[in-house]
């Protein structure tokens, strides 16, 4: 007998062997976990569905992050339930109380005809660009391949998009897409770093193409050099998982809150004037905590804001002024906003406006709530989008916005809006 | 006498002479969100036309929060310490 043999039994006399169909049956029951120990390039031809999948290299030392509790029962999994028995052994030896071997491993899980899918798995040059986020339980490689299969639009490559597209480049949000029918200014590279003096007069969208694929060659940059308008709006928003709002005026706000919400879209919002700024997450989709205790809808941006100031009590921040730093601060909390999004971590700022005071480096959390009669998103426009009816859309342009003296406009756009959203 | 602080946002602080806040003192009568309006705009006349309408309503694009919550009712009433935020909508991203 070899010596390995001989281990095998010992471990065998140590580790108790399930069946295949025994494991898939308490996997599915939740009381107990899966663990698929196998190398990437074996979990990459398939893996049972919400295991585990943590290689046998890192086990000892990643395994108290993914299970903390020492008497949570463990299934442990390779490809013919040898290594699993090694692997078991280590997780006993570390303190774990019940701990099972998959008899046959993953071979005879898909002889048994169980469930199993192939997962996305990462390429070596993913795992070494994108392995401080591999290391996070939160993210790890579920979240970043849920990453790399993301699509975040953001309105505008100025200030705020700048920021923001940069980290959700590096973080490796698959595709990012922009719109902006601007050129670069010299006046811009004070604070929209995704732009270089040698680019001036260069359209911002191919600008700032040319710094995000330099930062990451494998993200695609989708770019519109265009006005985001009531004409592209729908045809753009329903393709992307979130839009980051970045824009420098009120029309085009009010057109992006629309959009999202008509599309279920989440918009995350980021503001900046001279030394303050303010950033939320509109989502009526969304339930939050109401003032009685229950959930209620979150409000939209027109809930908070019902009408744009006038133009003369509005200045924009090429007549105001706006410190360079100010959209670093609040375009990166936007793209944190949108990882949370987009991984489902964490609490958003649905329902909440953060508000930033760069002047006395001063943060405060405000609660916004909805509007019951709010157009966009109040009890009406609801029910009228749950029945599949057309809702009315609003010319955001200037004119009053509230819904006793706003006119409806049932355009085209608005009809098929309704029909796609049915 | 109750005493409320407003925080008054960068875009404002041109008509409140630099000031980021501004306490006022109301008499108990007056201890609502609407006196503590009032009460800025005799010291700062300029800010008041910013925030409130001709007919004294909160202007429609400025939040107005009493703590953290948003502030409906002008006649709500404030309690001595109170902090009001003044949030008006700002539409800068700086695209241009």
């Amino acid at each position: 007998m070899k010596a390995r043999q001989r281990r095998l039994a010992d471990l065998r006399a140590q580790v108790p062997e399930i069946e295949p169909r025994d494991a898939a049956a308490r996997q599915q029951a939740g009381d107990a976990t899966l663990i698929d120990v196998r190398e990437p390039d074996e979990v990459a031809a398939g893996s049972p569905q919400g295991a585990l999948r943590l290689g046998r290299g890192f086990l000892e030392l990643r395994i108290e992050d993914e299970v903390p509790d020492f008497d949570r029962p463990l299934l442990v999994m390779c490809a013919g339930g040898s290594r699993s028995l090694f692997a078991g052994r280590a997780l006993q030896e570390l303190g774990y109380t019940d701990v099972h071997s998959v008899r046959g491993g993953f071979n005879a899980w898909k002889q048994q005809a169980l469930d199993f899918e192939v997962p996305r798995v990462l390429s070596d040059e993913e795992r070494a660009r994108y392995g401080r986020h591999l290391r996070m339980p939160e993210i790890g490689e579920a979240g970043q391949a849920r990453l790399l299969d993301s699509r975040v639009l953001l309105i505008g490559a100025g200030g705020l998009g700048s920021p923001a597209a940069l980290y959700l480049a590096a973080a490796g949000v698959g595709t990012i897409g922009l719109i902006d029918d601007d050129v670069v200014d010299r006046s811009n590279l004070q604070r929209q770093i995704l732009h270089t003096d040698a680019r001036v007069c260069e359209p911002k969208v191919e600008s700032a193409r040319a710094t995000l694929r330099a930062l990451n060659p494998s993200v695609t940059v989708e770019t519109y050099a265009a006005r985001l308008t009531a004409d592209n709006v729908d045809e753009l928003f329903p393709r992307y998982d979130v839009v980051i709002d970045g824009t420098d005026n009120f029309t085009t706000r009010y057109l992006v809150n629309d959009a999202c919400v008509r599309h279920g879209v989440p918009n995350v919002h980021g503001s900046i004037f001279r030394f303050d700024g303010q950033v939320s997450v509109f989502d009526p989709s969304r339930e939050i905590p109401a003032k009685d205790g229950g959930t209620e809808p979150a409000p939209c941006y027109r809930c908070v804001y019902p009408e744009p100031p006038p133009a003369e009590l509005a200045p924009s921040c090429a007549e105001a002024g706006v410190l360079g730093v100010l959209p670093g601060v609040i375009g990166v909390l936007e793209a944190i906003e949108a990882i949370k999004l987009l991984l489902d971590l964490g609490t958003t700022l649905a329902g909440r406006l953060l508000v930033y005071d760069a002047l006395d480096q001063r943060f405060t959390e405000l609660k916004i709530r909805r509007d019951p009669c709010c157009p966009t998103c109040g009890d009406d426009a609801r029910a009228a989008r749950a029945a599949g009816v057309a809702v009315a859309q609003y010319d955001v342009a200037g004119g009053p916005l509230c819904a006793d003296d706003a006119v409806a406009v049932e355009s085209e756009t608005a009809i098929a809006a309704a029909s796609a959203d049915a | 006498m109750p005493q409320i602080t407003l925080r008054i946002p960068t875009p404002l602080r041109g008509f409140t002479g630099g000031a980021s806040d501004v306490a006022v003192e109301l008499d108990d009568g007056e201890a609502t969100v609407g006196g503590a309006l009032r009460a800025l705009g005799a010291k700062h006349p300029d800010v008041t036309g910013r925030i409130l309408t001709d007919d004294g309503a909160l202007r429609t694009f400025v939040n107005v929060f009493a703590g953290d919550e948003a502030v409906r009712d002008l006649d709500e009433r404030v309690a001595d310490g109170a902090v009001l935020h003044i949030i008006p909508a700002v539409a800068g991203g700086t695209a241009r």
